[in-house]
């Protein structure tokens, strides 16, 4: 009896430790694998949105495009304009060799993002950046096929703040994940990178 | 940099401060009205090169006030400072006034992992002795809230603070354009438009 409970003690303690380093290995392969990695992350997948350029946008229409993708909301403070003028930025130094580059700037508070109000917002930064908002259940399941987090948070005024997964995706012709970009990024990593992924076929 | 509260505060000092909270209002108005020299200070007392503005009050020092422009429609923004305490007590950053937002309060942000939260700190700001306190885009910063009006680049934004022991002080955050990335960018940048 107690040489039981001392086996599930021991399995108790050893299954999170093998799970860690599951995890710490998937984490490593991706890491130094790197784009294939990233292919077999799967994140990505089909989506229709309703789009600030007018009508809807689908992950179809962008087969053979790649593009950037991005979440927020309009009524974040700090990071969001941070990271649409940094992609503002980015997009300019492309320059025309990077004409071809998409970037979509997906809410993640459909609710008080409506397209008009992404359009205000955007007219802002560089007209590169399309935002595209849907319904909460359109947005729920883009964010999955992403792996994107948020949720709301009250806040003390009856209003809500969002807490979200800040990541830049990039996402290659095939609309396969190809790397990413953190808000904070280097410019001329960023522009690097950027050009890694225009010069993919 | 964050400046942690003092973790041994104990119960007694929690109660002070919380009285001296909950009563500040009263003291300030007593105080206001017995000494009729107690003056708002408005005025900055020192341009920089890098062309950003100082302020002194009390035992506290503010440099490098600044903002950004807002995006079009945008219901919030954020505003950034550096205060550092050159007393012997802390002080603390008790309310922020601003015509410009229904609100203004201390927010934090932070991420963990790849996921952004920004949150009001439960307790006042504070500054301790000698300690600086920066606020700055992805860490403390000031947060407008409901805005009226839209921010723009040029723009300088007028704020009330009261702290605790230094009073209150009326300072102004020039604007930046909407892709600054700190202080120096502040009135020097025109607005990112392409």
């Amino acid at each position: 009896m107690l040489r039981n409970i001392r086996i599930a003690l021991w399995a108790a303690c050893a299954l999170p430790l093998l799970a860690l380093l599951a995890v710490a290995g998937l984490e490593f392969t991706q890491r130094t694998n790197g784009v294939g990695a990233y292919q077999a992350s799967g994140i990505g997948g089909p989506f229709k949105l309703a789009s600030s350029s007018g009508g809807e946008l689908s992950s179809d229409e962008l087969k053979g495009t790649p593009f950037l993708v991005f979440f927020g909301y309009t009524h974040c403070p700090d990071i969001c304009p941070e990271t649409v003028s940094d992609v503002s930025t980015w997009l300019d130094a492309l320059g025309p060799e990077g004409k071809e580059m998409k970037a979509l700037f997906i809410s993640i508070d459909p609710e008080r993002d409506s397209i008009a109000s992404l359009k205000d917002y955007l007219s802002s930064f560089s007209d590169r950046i399309i935002g595209l908002t849907g319904t909460p259940d359109e947005i729920a399941q883009v964010a999955k096929e992403y792996r994107v987090y948020y949720a709301k948070h009250p806040t003390k005024d009856g209003d809500y703040s969002m807490d979200h997964s800040a990541v830049i995706y990039l996402m290659d012709r095939e609309g396969k994940l190809a790397g990413t970009l953190t808000y904070d990024e280097k410019q001329e990593a960023a522009i690097a990178k950027l050009k890694r992924l225009l010069a993919a076929a | 940099m964050r400046m942690p509260y003092p973790r041994n505060v104990g119960a007694l000092a929690k109660a002070v401060a919380a009285a001296s909270v909950a009563l500040f209002p009263f003291f300030a108005l007593s105080v206001a009205e017995a000494t009729p020299t107690a003056q708002i200070q408005t005025l900055p007392i020192a341009t920089t090169p890098a062309g950003s503005v100082e302020y002194s009050i009390g035992n506290l020092h503010i440099v490098a006030p600044w903002m950004r422009a807002t995006p079009k429609g945008a219901s919030v923004a954020s505003g950034y400072m550096t205060i550092t305490n050159r007393g012997n007590e802390p002080d603390r950053l008790l309310s922020i006034e601003s015509d410009i937002a229904t609100s203004v309060e201390v927010h934090e942000m932070s991420t963990s992992g790849e996921v952004m939260k920004m949150r009001p700190l439960e307790k006042p700001l504070e500054i301790e002795p000698g300690g600086v306190v920066e606020l700055k885009p992805s860490g403390y910063h000031l947060m407008f809230s409901h805005l009226k009006q839209g921010v723009n680049a040029g723009d300088k934004v007028r704020v009330t603070m009261v702290f605790e022991k230094a009073g209150t002080i009326e300072i102004e955050l020039p604007a930046a354009g909407i892709a600054a990335k700190g202080p120096s960018d502040a009135g020097t940048m025109p607005d990112h438009k392409m």
